[in-house]
């Protein structure tokens, strides 16, 4: 453990003076890639004003209440689709039709139905969520052993009670990583988002820095988005630690 | 640190559900606590860009309590965002091109023109190592536009015509106007024509020089209007003609304090104060006529057409009994 921590202190410090050398010894000028100090200072600044917490809280806010409900909805229409042969050979061509359309493409489309503000982004994270989610979920049913339906069946489970006690715990494994996954994604639609669809949040910061011709402010903002992907990605690894998840690992 | 053992009587289990609620409330109030704030529908959401063009704005905003109780200006990145929000009802005004105000006339959105941002205040900028001395030198080279809806984009077009080119020998690419100076930079566009400050921040990076600006070539140049929703316009008369009324007075102080103008403006915007010091006290831009008039309008229209931006002129809905 002690050997990470070193060895990830040793490259960091080293991309950081690669950095410094580079921009100084070829003297690239401040508006085609900032000085790490310049970025240092920039992100001190906006750490001070409090647009740095605002911006990040912003974000964070849309993505958690789209990926919220992408989940809300995509997990449990997944697992009944999952169990229901009909409904999902009616489903699957629309929801594989409309799972590669890039939820930026829907941009235009967010504007004029929502406007300005949260709203837009929130749908915007929500369609970059559900359809890998349900997708996900989907599958992660169909993977079931056929044994664990079998004996649930045996043991006079029906309705309600076997998707409860048998089918989502059993699929949970697979949809906490789809969750994983599909976060990130969620994480990296929300900056383009927001620098079309709304006035406030990170991705609007890295665009106003740019049209106020700030490059250490936006080289600063993508430092910050690159920190809250880390954590975000550490909280939910957590989840695939918990015991009612890691069995399936074990078994493997 | 794992934050799913923290609670001792609680399993992790029950403790990750619990946390993710927990998180959900948490981020809603930071957020409503810390950007929420409350639109009041009396207020008028006005649309703009961080451009000299519509620095009226910020002047006003800074120097007249009306807009201070009034007025919330929305700032835009590039013009499809704006024109998006125009359709959609979101704005009650917009500082918008003006070719951009008259096709979106054309699709029949319910807009007027009430006023004009300023005169003059473009510039059409060539790299220095670009090798062009006249126009002559423009073929077979690249220049960025703002957008094809622009008079930037026709007044290009139209010195191209002047003297004797196809307009397909000079290859056309749209570009955000924040992206020019740098593009130029790095010697991937051989020139631009853009609404300042970009223009100036040419001359100041040390790559380019003004080749013509906008007077020189478009006499009277009008770059972005004021557009007004109709139904806006309907239910908040007095207050928009109010608006509207201190706007075109802040275009009289602004002639007679640029530098001020400037600073007010630079600080406004986010953009750096020399810069739009120079560009205003060059005096490159008019803030005085800017009343608009129904013959302007219609010529632009023509010309939309001649250029194949617009099949027919659309009737221009002009408001200008503010006054």
């Amino acid at each position: 453990m002690a050997m990470k921590k070193a060895g990830f202190v040793m490259v960091f410090l080293l991309v950081l003076f690669f950095w410094q050398v580079v921009t100084a010894v070829f003297h690239v000028p401040e508006y085609m890639f900032p000085r790490p100090g310049d970025v240092a200072l920039a992100l001190w600044q906006m750490a001070k004003s409090g647009r740095l917490f605002e911006s990040s809280v912003a974000s964070l806010f849309r993505v958690t209440w789209g990926f919220y409900l992408a989940a809300a909805t995509a997990i449990p229409l997944g697992l009944f689709l999952g169990r229901k042969r009909l409904f999902r050979h009616m489903l699957n061509p629309l929801i594989q039709f409309l799972r590669p359309i890039s939820p930026l493409a829907w941009i235009p489309i967010a504007l004029m139905w929502f406007g300005i503000g949260d709203r837009p982004a929130i749908f915007l994270i929500f369609l970059a969520s559900f359809f890998p989610l349900v997708v996900s979920t989907i599958s992660s049913v169909l993977n079931i052993r056929t044994t664990y339906l079998r004996v649930a069946e045996n043991f006079g489970l029906k309705g309600i009670s076997l998707y409860t006690r048998v089918i989502l715990p059993a699929a949970l494994p697979e949809i906490i990583t789809a969750i994983r996954i599909t976060l990130g994604t969620a994480w990296l639609v929300i900056v383009a988002a927001e620098m079309i669809a709304v006035k406030s949040g990170l991705g609007y910061l890295i665009i106003d820095a740019r049209n106020s011709l700030r490059m250490d402010m936006v080289v600063a903002g993508m430092i910050v988005i690159g920190v809250i992907g880390l954590v975000l990605d550490f909280l939910v690894r957590l989840l695939e630690r918990l015991p009612s998840i890691e069995w399936s690992r074990m078994r493997r | 640190m794992n934050p799913l053992k923290l609670f001792k009587n609680i399993s992790p289990e029950a403790a990750a559900p619990l946390l993710a609620l927990l998180w959900l409330i948490v981020i809603t109030l930071l957020h409503y606590g810390v950007t929420g704030q409350t639109h009041t529908k009396q207020r008028l959401k006005v649309g703009y860009l961080p451009i000299t063009c519509h620095l009226l704005l910020p002047v006003a905003m800074e120097r007249d309590g009306f807009f201070k109780e009034n007025v919330d200006p929305i700032r835009f990145s590039s013009w499809p965002d704006m024109i998006e929000s125009v359709k959609g009802n979101e704005l009650d005004c917009a500082f918008i091109l003006a070719p951009i105000a008259i096709s979106l006339m054309d699709q029949s959105v319910p807009v007027v023109i009430a006023l004009l941002g300023h005169r003059n205040g473009t510039g059409l900028v060539v790299a220095k190592n670009s090798g062009i001395s006249s126009v002559k030198d423009f073929v077979g080279k690249t220049f960025a536009i703002p957008i094809r809806y622009s008079t930037q984009n026709m007044a290009l077009l139209m010195l191209l015509g002047k003297n004797g080119i196809a307009v397909d020998k000079v290859n056309r690419v749209e570009l955000p106007p924040p992206d020019m100076p740098s593009a130029l930079a790095s010697n991937s566009i051989d020139g631009y024509i853009v609404g300042e400050p970009y223009a100036t921040q040419a001359l100041i990076m040390g790559k380019g020089i003004i080749f013509k600006n906008s007077s020189d070539i478009w006499p009277n140049f009008i770059s972005s209007l004021l557009i007004v929703n109709k139904d806006s316009l309907s239910k908040k008369r007095k207050l928009i003609d109010r608006f509207i009324r201190g706007l075109k007075r802040q275009g009289k102080w602004i002639e007679a304090n640029r530098k001020k103008a400037a600073d007010i403006g630079a600080d406004f915007f986010g953009l750096n104060r020399d810069l739009v010091e120079q560009v205003l006290t060059a005096r490159r831009v008019s803030y005085l006529d800017i009343v608009p008039r129904q013959r302007e309008l219609d010529e632009i229209g023509k010309m939309m057409v001649q250029w194949h931006l617009l099949k027919k002129v659309p009737k221009i809905g002009i408001y200008t009994s503010w006054q």
